[in-house]
């Protein structure tokens, strides 16, 4: 005979001393994670990406170091000449400068756009698309129709328009603010709608019932269900961050001072034919890193959902 | 069906009257109209300002100043640029020109996406899904501009040469003049000789996330149960694929369409500053930079329109194509 | 010669239906499943085939075997031979002219069974003429209405021009089966039709089932893990566990007189309303095994209460018990004449997920919330 041990949740709970309310929920969370790692580990695009996503950020900040020349720095001796002469290895451009120089510092730059652009963005995106979410009805109905007037103008203009005006923020930072002010619109959608799912399921009414406070819902209960479409799009706005001020520094409307990756592609454009090496190097770099912030943002998503891998019946 | 397209169609209204309000805002709120004569030398009299102000009314208040534009709008006036020509036979000409590039990036995104993202789905895990994976990837990751100044630095030039005249044309949207000494024919081969790269290069961004998400529709639709059920009634393969399957799976890609509009639109502004097109998009960067209110209004305006025109489109389209929500 | 051919239950030409040695694998990233290990039946014309068994026991595996609607990666070998014609290895060309027409399908959930978009007389139409193209639109949709007012649609001619959301789920199963009844079928395989529709429903899809086999004299193959549902309609029962049939014969015999444990364990986790005094349900404890890597053996071993260390060293084969009633076990002599299941089974239901050979996910200890039982 048996004795009276009830049957569980299948994996063992690691902090059985916690509160209760936790314990249902973040256990789910914990053993899932776990899962969610191993599928994106077997995805060898997306480890391909994030490996060489890797190796580009730690030459990009590293080189700088071992790298003769500045990025800066004016080599009258060598203006304009081709990749691998006067030991510049991809050469220069009109003013001496050494291109693989300039190019590691645009990608510092680039990135630390990247990052102050999508956290911006997160925030804003998160705050609205749970307050409206959560809230619903008028907060729900103001704040999506206000998100719906925005969409109604192109994104782009938009930004043109607003960075126009500011002509002090042609920095790095600037742009990153700039493109994080208008980057939420998407985010705040999606995760309305997924909170509009969520709020449903019996753990938040089970939540509400323990005596829950918003917030400690919100926090402990919806984010963590929203991780999936939080890091995935925040891995594809990344990528779009990135495109997008390079459009905006090819129209005259980017990074003036400094320099950043989209400078350098869209300086690139005008000595196409003339010095192949201005337009190709900083143009592929570019569309590499966009790739592999891509591929990365494709195995997270099959990560956490990977119904979509095997589908036919 | 007619009662949910009558309320779609006043909800698309209101919504654009509230655009509006959003552009005038945005649009006055960055522009000093008087700014180019600031720096003028010899500096202008205070007469000279007092009276270009009053012209350009920008004495008034906010909302008398929207309204008088909008009203005008109504009436086709789009106001003046920089307090002369007027900007709406201007916003209308170029609009013509950019509208050609548009409609036929849009169109032929659409018809790529559609067959690249079924030949995908269906052929899932084989060369051709890698094959063309492969591609839509780099096409996603490709700045615009820097493809564009590909296209039109070496692919132009190689292919011309190949067939030994000017076939595709790297500058403006037609020949200088051509107007003047050309019959129609040759005016519209012109025209489709200047059209070829730009439509390429705008519609190659589109193409690639829209084949993505159509297949991944597609994928979706072919693991249903009633696909199952139509093989199991005896229906053919190809049947089945076009009947039941492309016909389920492109009613989200309306949706996706309508919603890409205003990225294409930035696309489009893009394209022509790489191919020097004489349109929408060179208005637009030439009136920022003289900070010209009235055109940028009415550009936007423009813009407006057509994002929500579409969006209704899209709308009714899905209706149409998916009874399911005809109710609502 | 195969063991199968020791058996004398098996019909003789005149068969509609004849599967022999059906075997379907399936690669997966975990290694090659095997589905579907050995099947052999036949079916008699107008005979009503009960096929009983678990998730996974591979009764829905051998129905889209037979009718060649397993993904492409699926490897089938065997014989299914539809009024003497193999039907395996076939193209899709001559296929599909029998789906439809010679066998039909019923699926299990009405929800999502029809397509969404066209009207419920079109796909019912779409059929109709796909198997006679000399029929024009307008006699196909006479037909649909005429068929969608046999299966107790009310209303049916302005109904046949409403969508599937427009329908219940059991008004949606009734499209279902009058598609499946359209072209006069030899053959209407239903798999597990009402095990998604609610007990009320369900009585009323089976009769319309009965209505469409009596209109059709169609030979039917009912695929469902519900005894109950068995009882009522089937002339034979098949019981399959892991991808085998493990007890064959008419569906007295196996209700009254089962001679294999496990057909001995369904019949005691059903509850039945007709008996007097109130018995305790006699649950099967564990879970099926996985097919990835079947240990030598009885796969039913590690649950069946005979089980002897013999029931290890191989897999039993069918064997004739008694006239057309075959049983895979070496100790079906032994339940003859016992068929209560409570004398085998436990009736304590408490550690179903008790660790069983290969497979299920052993359970945790949880220090005790009470209200925690799930």
């Amino acid at each position: 005979m048996t004795t009276a041990e009830k049957p569980t949740l299948a994996k063992v709970p690691q902090e059985e001393a916690k509160q209760e309310v936790e314990r249902e929920f973040t256990i789910k969370a914990r053993s899932q994670r776990e899962q969610i790692m191993r599928r994106f580990v077997r995805n060898k695009q997306a480890m391909g990406g994030l490996l060489l996503f890797a190796i580009i950020l730690l030459v990009a900040w590293i080189g700088p170091l071992f790298y003769p020349f500045g990025f800066n720095e004016l080599d009258g001796t060598a203006r304009s000449v081709p990749p691998g002469s006067n030991g510049h290895i991809l050469g220069t451009e009109g003013l001496g400068r050494d291109l693989l120089a300039q190019i590691m510092r645009g990608i510092q730059r680039s990135t630390l756009i990247i990052l102050i652009a999508v956290a911006l963005s997160l925030v804003v995106g998160m705050t609205v698309g749970l307050l409206a979410g959560y809230y619903g009805k008028w907060v729900d109905n103001v704040l999506m129709r206000l998100v719906d007037l925005i969409l109604t103008l192109p994104t782009l203009v938009v930004l043109i328009v607003v960075a126009s005006n500011f002509t002090q923020a042609r920095t790095a930072i600037g742009i990153a603010i700039i493109l994080g002010a208008f980057g939420w619109l998407d985010l705040s959608r999606i995760l309305r709608s997924q909170i509009l799912g969520l709020r449903e399921r019996e753990f938040i009414e089970a939540a509400h019932a323990l005596g829950a406070s918003d917030r400690r819902v919100m926090f402990k209960h919806l984010i963590p269900n929203m991780l999936g479409s939080i890091i995935v799009w925040a891995t594809l706005a990344a990528a779009t961050t990135i495109l997008l001020e390079a459009s905006l520094t090819y129209l005259g409307f980017g990074v003036a001072n400094d320099t950043s990756l989209g400078k350098l592609v869209s300086d690139g454009v005008s000595a196409a034919q003339t010095r192949p090496w201005l337009f190709y190097f900083p143009g592929i770099m570019l569309l590499v890193i966009a790739l592999c912030i891509n591929l990365i943002g494709d195995g997270i998503r099959d990560a956490f959902d990977p119904s979509n891998k095997r589908v036919r019946a | 069906m007619f009662f949910f397209t009558i309320r779609r169609l006043i909800s698309s209204v209101v919504v654009l009257l509230a655009s509006s309000m959003l552009v005038f805002a945005l649009a006055v709120a960055s522009f000093d109209p008087l700014a180019p004569y600031r720096t003028r030398q010899p500096a202008p009299s205070p007469e000279f300002f007092a009276s270009l102000r009053t012209q350009l009314h920008l004495d008034q208040p906010f909302f008398v100043r929207y309204f008088t534009w909008l009203g005008g709008v109504l009436t086709g006036d789009f106001g003046q640029s920089n307090g002369q020509t007027p900007v709406g036979p201007i916003l209308m000409q170029r609009l013509g020109v950019t509208a050609r590039m548009v409609v036929a990036a849009m169109i032929l995104a659409v018809l790529l996406a559609i067959i690249v993202g079924v030949l995908t789905a269906v052929r899932q895990y084989k060369p051709e899904d890698y094959f063309f994976t492969f591609i839509t990837y780099v096409l996603i990751a490709l700045p615009t501009f820097w493809f564009a100044a590909l296209l039109k630095e070496f692919v132009a030039i190689q292919f011309n040469q190949v067939v030994g005249k000017t076939v595709l044309y790297t500058v403006g949207e037609q020949s200088a003049g051509i107007n003047l000494y050309g019959t129609s024919s040759e005016i519209f081969y012109d025209r489709l000789g200047h059209l070829v790269l730009p439509t390429i290069s705008l519609a190659m961004l589109s193409f690639a996330a829209w084949s993505r998400f159509q297949r991944a529709s597609m994928l979706d639709v072919l693991g249903s149960d009633y696909i199952r059920l139509a093989r199991a009634k005896g229906l053919r393969r190809g049947n089945v694929l076009v009947r039941h399957g492309l016909r389920n799976a492109l009613i989200p890609l309306t949706t996706i369409v309508a919603l890409n509009v205003g990225l294409i639109m930035g696309g489009a502004v893009i394209t022509e500053t790489v191919f020097v097109w004489h349109g929408m998009g060179e208005y637009l960067l030439m009136s920022i930079q003289r900070s010209d209110l009235y055109p940028l209004l009415g550009w936007m305006m423009v813009a407006a329109f057509f994002i929500i025109t579409f969006n209704l489109i899209a709308d009714l389209l899905y209706a149409v194509l998916d009874p399911r929500i005809r109710l609502t | 010669m195969t063991p199968q051919a020791r058996q004398t239950d098996e019909p003789a030409s005149g068969a509609v239906l004849e599967v022999t040695d059906l075997d379907v694998q399936f690669p997966t990233e975990d290694g090659l499943v095997r589905a579907v290990r050995g099947v052999s039946y036949g079916l008699r014309p107008g005979e009503v085939l009960g096929v009983v068994g678990e998730s996974g026991s591979g009764k829905s595996v051998t129905s889209l075997a037979i009718m060649g609607l397993l993904p492409s990666n699926a490897r089938v070998t065997g014989s299914v031979k539809f009024r003497g014609q193999e039907l395996l290895g076939m193209g899709d060309k001559d296929f599909s002219r029998i789906r439809g027409k010679g066998i039909a399908m019923i699926f299990q959930d009405p929800m999502t069974s029809l397509d969404p978009v066209y009207k419920v007389g079109y796909q019912i139409s779409e059929t109709v003429r796909r198997h006679d193209s000399q029929l024009s639109k307008k006699a196909a949709k006479a037909r649909a209405v005429d068929l969608l007012d046999l299966v107790g649609i009310p209303n049916a001619r302005d109904r046949a021009d409403n969508f599937p959301h427009e329908f219940s789920g059991g008004m949606r199963q009734r499209v279902v089966i009058a598609i499946a009844m359209a072209n006069q079928p030899d053959i209407i395989i239903a798999d597990e039709p009402t095990t998604a529709l609610d007990v009320t429903v369900q009585a009323q899809v089976l009769e319309v089932l009965k209505t469409a086999m009596d209109e059709t004299g169609a030979a039917t193959v009912l695929i469902t893990h519900d005894l109950g549902v068995v009882a009522g309609v089937a002339d034979r029962v098949l019981v399959m566990y892991a991808g085998r049939v493990v007890e064959r014969g008419a569906v007295d015999a196996l209700y009254y007189k089962p001679r294999m444990p496990y057909t001995l364990g369904l019949l005691g986790s059903l509850p039945r309303l007709d008996d007097a005094e109130k018995q305790r349900l006699t649950p099967i404890k564990g879970s099926p095994p996985s097919m990835v890597n079947p240990p030598p053996g009885c796969p039913f071993g590690p649950r069946c209460p005979l089980h002897i260390t013999a029931c290890d060293d191989e897999e039993p084969e069918l064997v004739e018990v008694e006239h057309d009633h075959s049983a895979a076990c070496i100790r079906h002599e032994e339940l003859a004449g016992h068929a209560d299941p409570a004398e085998f089974f436990d009736t304590d239901a408490s550690d179903i997920s008790e660790p069983v050979v290969g497979d299920a996910i052993p359970a945790a200890h949880v220090s005790g919330r009470p209200e925690e039982n799930l």
